[in-house]
């Protein structure tokens, strides 16, 4: 159990350093965000406290015409002395009452400015504009790691759990469910197909079978995936309309029919996508396996074909079968398999990301990359203790 | 009716560069409780030799000639299926060259040595496990290795295992391709000392295929000297070592140090063993034979009886 | 004397090892391919850099002239069956024909002497195309006297179509001022997607009146006193008569531009209508020439003239067809390349350097410095590399030099447990012992015994990840994110998306680019797949 607990120790160094890193990448664009939202709450405080300054204005003024005794307005004074609006020598003239208008005049302006200053730097103060960026940056740093909620800009949550909720976290969380529904399906699909079909290629090396294989992978690796993403759209929805266009579909969860018309062309385009690396080097490891040993000793034994492939290639394949799909979601996540929600209109996370760029809205952006990068890291961790758990020559490590 | 016989067997590997033929007419008979040594230089084809006896030869290679006869059955013809019931482990088992790599790293040995017990037998799990223990102890192993993984032994360990699980269904031919290279020499000892009881106790045949001479004249009763995918010479044992006829024996014995005995220089043998793509067209060794002359390179030595049972493919003793 | 002798000797040998190499890359038919695409494109690179760099590749992004050249998202001329024909026309050569009349007119004592003078030219040319052109365009340039001595000004231009009917552009009355007007009227008549609008985007642009062909970015332009609204409402009108439909109104197949052509036949397709097609255009001033004398009437006369050009564009273009931006898709390839190399060179081969040599040093030290150093790897290999580039270049507006750096910056890692391994290898060997005992510094030893045996494969297998770098910049392109100046394959495939080129089934918008990119990236997969076995023994069969 030793190497379970290395594992999740290890695992938390790196979500911290990432965190970190995204903190102090979406340093300045936060401050610029907390800065307006800062000046916000001014612009509202001033408002709020506007009929009290004009009060305070005209009891100055009156003070100077003498319409005031400076006796009743000793209250009002001291307590703008304490709020910082009027140095000790402007108080101690108002209260001895030998203050001329023109000076009153000048005070009595100068009042919203200073009012203005205040309310501002309390405001930066509390957000932690003051402070230099790396404190700055750890701050954001834990805000992250601790799920503070962020109020989004622009994007507003669509699905769930309310709609209109500005909850940046939400707004994310929300898309989850939709990338993770067509991820997982096309990787099931993926490992389904890549296995007979690298295990049929490596069984006749230099067949047909092989080369397409062969091939298709290299395609599949130098192409974007949304491109492919795009030609089929074209061919299957606008050319024969045998999947439904994706500017004219809305998925959501309540309506099963429509969202599983809607995921078919994705999957569809995914799976064949990663098949192509996939089965390539599934390819590999079965040539490979099939030059061991090990297996020629199997059939030596005896052992009928298909108990050789089930028991002794297949086993020893499943190890490395888990890091091809490792490898097959590092590669979405790399080479753009989730942008290809874009081009199908799929709310997931890839299409987030793209809506959040085009409104502009930092916190989304921020919480967006953080919840991918957990999400990666989470299964990336998962896979590892599977692979640990799979191959017994690594457990001691 | 000799236990196995091999004749004018021919393997060839189809590779995208050319035919390799590293069994190019081999023929040669085994009997009961026979020890044969196949001694040669590396890449002369033993390993393909005794894969063919197996019907085993990996792609691209192909048996494409001749007849493995094992108790008068061919098994060049028999059917996948009936091989795998019939011949298979339980008539012929096979200790593999490099024992290392021969257990499936990620099963427990246990497993995998039990596994032609229940493929060729009615024995259920329990039984064949604990058969498969009395055989490691018979090995000199302590049974609770059969739990272990593969990484967790030491060579010498693994190729117990491999021994025993190559005796463990007393089969008739035990083939053993190189059982003793990659290990040090206390185990090499070891190993073959082991060997030797076990075919004493179990009355079965082995091929001992090395290229280290002194295990041969050790363990074996025959002797077949293989060169570029041919038996050069064959015989008993102490006819060949004492008296070899073909050239290439006689280089070969000379290039075996020796621990006693007076101190002589080793002679290597010069040049390198042909290309099997295209061997020379006479006989195979020309190229490199100190005594070659007039017609070894145009047609091939035929193999003639030189002394009883001591047979040669060399044109100094073929009549012509 | 003797040392560099030695020194050439064993330079001389690896260029031999390497000739080698190279030679049994060339081998298999994966490799030959590879290397020839390679060479194809470098060549392809080099022409486009010596041709267009740098202006050219700005101009292909920033430009907005390309209208005066080329046809809007029109598909290439080999998948157009039908072709339409390119007309050009100017009044450059064409004699004007004046008409004047006089009317001299007695009020009391004073006699008036006004005149009627009309200049008007005529433009002939066959229309001969199987199909119609995508789009028309004019430009008319108007010049004309002014002042309290022209009474009235009046224009008109028509287009005498085969079969007999005309289409009029402009038929009205201008204003005088008192200077005289000068003025300038642009027209993009209506390309296949303005069919519902005339005037889709209407930013004015000063157009100077010696360019000779429309320039603007802009269907159409206008200054100075013609309206034209005037003219789509004209023209709608005619058009109308003839077709029972106004183009300009109407969600039409046939958009203007090309219904200048069109005839519906009478099972209600529509057909070029080929024969001979004439531009008639008059400008007609009438003139209060009361006590001027000839010289001075004359003068006045001779102010006002037209300039006309005229444009219907083909229906195809070159090799890969024209964008929504007019701009030639196959030159958009051809400048996408440099970039390509240069993001794919660079990232590649500085990040496996990087790696190559940190791993170096993470196997040669086998104690807490090593296992540091694997950690911080560690860290940059569990990176989502395309969000994290995504963010990065969302929140700083990104070069495609500062990409490529933010790209090695994510990438060097990606080397280094396979150089790690072989390293820890290495070091073990008996030279590496010897040399440490002789006590050669630690970077000595790295740098020449460790490092040049780990380079070359981790080379051949960075050369496999070149096709991830190009295809993550197209996904930053796409987003809308990276190098805003550089014309790359990514952009062109982001104009795509942006203008919904799937939807309008403009595929040569989408397909070219991505084809690029997968010929691009395949080149290094072949190559890196030849040289791979070659620079890693184990992987050999
Ligand atoms: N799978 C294969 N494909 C092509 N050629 C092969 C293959 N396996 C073996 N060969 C060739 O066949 C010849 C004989 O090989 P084999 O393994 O039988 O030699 P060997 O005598 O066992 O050598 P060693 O003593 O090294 O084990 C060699 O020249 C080898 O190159
Ligand atoms: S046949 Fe000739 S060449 Fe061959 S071994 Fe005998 S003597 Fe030598
Ligand atoms: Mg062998």
């Amino acid at each position: 159990m030793r190497w379970l607990v290395i594992k999740i120790i290890n695992f938390v160094i790196v979500l911290a350093a990432v965190t970190l890193i995204v903190a102090i990448i979406f340093t300045g664009p936060m401050s610029t965000f907390y800065k307006s939202q800062a000046l916000q709450t001014v612009q509202m405080e001033m408002r709020a406290q506007s009929h009290q300054l004009t009060v305070a204005q005209n009891t100055i003024i009156g003070i100077a015409k003498g319409t005031v005794s400076p006796q009743d307005a000793a209250d009002l004074i001291n307590k703008l002395y304490q709020q910082g609006l009027l140095t000790k020598e402007e108080r101690d003239k108002l209260l001895s009452g030998k203050v001329t208008v023109d000076e009153a005049q000048k005070i009595a302006t100068a009042l919203p400015k200073r009012l203005r200053a205040i309310l501002t730097q309390q405001e930066f103060h509390a957000y932690g504009l003051d402070k230099p960026w790396y404190e700055r940056s750890l701050k954001y740093f834990w805000d992250l790691l601790s799920f503070k909620s962020l109020n989004s800009t622009v994007l507003t949550t669509r699905y769930w759990p309310t709609q209109g909720s500005h909850n940046a976290i939400d707004i994310v969380l929300e898309r989850v469910p939709f990338s993770v529904l067509l991820f997982t399906t096309s990787s099931t699909l993926t490992v389904l197909i890549a296995v007979p079909l690298a295990l049929w290629a490596a069984r006749r090396p230099g067949s047909w079978i092989d080369n397409t294989v062969v091939a298709w992978s290299i395609f599949s690796v130098s192409m974007p995936w949304w491109w492919l993403a795009m030609v089929f759209i074209a061919f299957f929805t606008v050319k024969y309309h045998i999947f439904p266009q994706p500017w004219n579909v809305n998925v959501n969860f309540h309506d099963i029919k429509t969202l599983v018309d809607a995921a078919a062309l994705p999957v569809f385009t995914v799976t064949i996508l990663s098949i192509g690396d996939s089965a390539f080097r599934l390819r590999n490891i079965f040539l490979d396996i099939f030059n061991e040993d090990f297996v020629t000793v199997a059939r030596a034994k005896g052992l009928p074909e298909n108990m050789v492939l089930r028991k002794h290639v297949m086993r020893a394949a499943a190890p490395p079968l888990v890091t091809i799909v490792l490898f097959a979601i590092v590669l979405s996540v790399f080479s753009g398999a989730i942008i290809t929600e874009l081009v199908f209109n799929w709310p997931g996370l890839g299409r987030l990301y793209w809506e959040a760029i085009y409104a502009g809205d930092i916190p989304v952006v921020l919480e967006l990359t953080y919840i991918t990068t957990l999400l990666y890291l989470i299964l990336r961790l998962t896979l590892d203790i599977l692979y640990t758990l799979l191959d017994p020559r690594i457990k001691r490590a | 009716m000799p236990l196995l016989e091999v004749t004018d067997l021919r393997t060839y590997y189809y590779t995208l560069r050319g035919v390799v033929r590293a069994v190019d007419g081999v023929s040669f008979t085994l009997d009961r409780g026979e020890t044969l040594g196949i001694a040669g230089e590396s890449g002369c084809g033993k390993s393909t030799l005794a894969w063919s006896i197996l019907r085993l030869v990996p792609p691209p290679g192909r048996i494409v000639g001749g007849s493995i006869k094992i108790d008068g059955m061919d098994i060049t013809k028999m059917s996948e299926a009936e091989l795998r019931r019939k011949v298979r482990w339980r008539k012929v088992s096979m200790i593999f060259q490099g024992a290392m790599n021969a257990f499936n790293p990620v099963l427990k040995v246990g497993d995998q040595v039990i596994e032609p017990l229940l493929l060729h037998t009615d024995m259920t799990r329990e039984e064949a496990w604990a058969k498969a223990e009395e055989m490691v102890q018979h090995v000199g192993l302590p049974p609770e290795i059969l739990e272990r993984y593969p990484h967790e032994l030491s060579g010498g360990q693994k190729q117990r295992l491999v021994i025993a699980m190559a005796i463990l269904l007393e089969p008739d031919i035990v083939i053993a391709d190189e059982p003793t290279t990659a290990l040090d020499v206390v185990i090499q000892a070891q190993i073959l000392n082991l060997m030797k009881r076990l075919y004493r106790e179990k009355k079965m045949s082995i091929i001992l295929i090395t290229h280290d001479l002194s295990v041969i004249a050790e363990l074996a009763e025959k002797t077949a000297i293989m060169y570029a995918g041919k038996i050069v010479e064959y015989g008993p044992s102490d006819a060949v070592f004492e008296n070899p006829l073909h050239p290439y024996t006689q280089a070969l014995l000379k290039a075996v140090p020796r621990l006693r005995g007076p101190k002589e220089r080793l002679i290597y043998i010069p040049g390198s063993p042909p290309d099997l793509r295209n061997p020379p067209r006479g006989c195979r060794f020309y190229p490199r034979c100190e005594k070659r002359f007039e017609p070894c390179d145009r047609e091939e030595p035929p193999m003639v009886e030189a002394e009883k049972g001591h047979f040669v493919a060399c044109w100094l003793y073929a009549r012509r | 004397m003797a040392v560099r002798s030695t020194a050439w000797m064993r330079f001389r040998l690896r260029l031999e090892e390497w000739k080698e190499s190279f030679l049994l890359t060339l081998r298999p038919w994966a490799g030959k391919i590879g290397w020839a695409l390679l060479v194809i494109q470098l060549v392809l690179a080099l022409y486009a850099l010596a041709a267009y760099y740098p202006q050219g590749m700005k101009h292909y992004q920033a430009g907005f002239d390309w209208f005066y050249k080329y046809p809007v998202h029109v598909p290439p001329c080999w998948a157009v069956k039908k072709k339409a024909q390119a007309v050009r026309l100017s009044l450059q050569n064409v004699k004007p024909v004046v008409k004047t009349k006089t009317m001299n007119i007695s009020y009391g004592n004073i006699r008036y002497v006004f005149k009627y003078y009309t200049i008007s030219y005529n433009k002939s040319f066959i229309y001969k195309g199987d199909a119609l052109p995508s789009d028309s365009a004019m430009l008319l340039g108007l010049t004309m006297p002014g002042g309290k001595k022209i009474l009235q000004a009046k224009i008109h231009i028509d287009l005498l179509r085969p079969d007999g009917t005309d289409f009029v552009f402009l038929d009205q009355t201008i204003p005088v001022s008192q200077y005289g007007n000068k003025s300038v009227i642009e027209i993009r008549i209506g390309g296949a997607t303005f069919n519902k609008t005339l005037i889709v985007h209407g930013r004015p642009v000063q157009v100077p009146v010696k360019m000779p062909y429309p320039i603007s970015k802009y269907p159409i332009v206008a200054t100075g006193p013609l309206s034209l609204g005037q003219i789509a409402q004209t023209l709608g009108k005619s058009m109308e008569k003839v077709f029972g439909t106004n183009p300009f109104k109407t969600d039409r197949p046939v958009p203007a531009g090309q219904a200048l052509f069109a005839e519906v036949t009478p099972n209600g397709t529509v057909v070029p209508l080929k024969g001979k097609y004439t531009f008639r255009l008059s400008l007609m001033y009438l003139i209060n020439e009361t006590g001027m004398t000839p010289a001075q009437a004359r003068e006045i006369e001779s102010r006002g003239s037209l300039n006309f050009y005229f444009i219907a564009y083909p229906n195809c273009y070159g090799l890969a067809g024209t964008d929504t931006l007019a701009r030639p898709v196959g030159l958009g390839l051809l400048l996408g390349l440099p970039y390509a190399f240069l993001l794919g060179f660079l990232v590649t081969f500085t990040s496996t350097f990087i790696g190559a040599i940190y791993g170096s040093f993470a196997g040669y030290w086998k104690d807490i410095r090593g296992e540091i150093m694997m950690r911080i790897a560690d860290i940059f290999l569990s990176l989502p590399f395309l969000p994290i580039l995504i963010v990065i270049s969302y929140v700083y507006k990104v070069t495609m030099l500062s990409l490529s750096g933010l790209m090695i910056l994510l990438f060097w890692a990606g080397p280094v447990i396979v150089v790690r391994s072989m390293a820890l290898q290495i070091s073990e060997q008996v030279y590496v012992e010897a040399a440490k005992a002789v006590g050669a510094k630690t970077s000595r030893i790295v740098f020449r015994h460790v490092f040049p045996q780990v380079f070359p494969y981790t080379l051949a297998i960075a050369v496999l990840s070149i096709p991830g770098i190009i295809v993550a910049e197209a996904s930053l392109s796409l987003l809308g994110l990276g190098d805003p100046t550089a014309p790359t394959w990514g952009k062109l495939l982001q104009l795509a998306y942006d203008e919904h080129a799937v939807q309008n089934g403009w595929w040569w918008m989408y397909i070219f680019p991505g084809l690029a990119l997968v010929v691009f990236s395949a080149t290094f997969l072949l190559i890196g797949r030849a040289v791979e076995p070659l620079v890693a023994p184990k992987l050999q069969r």
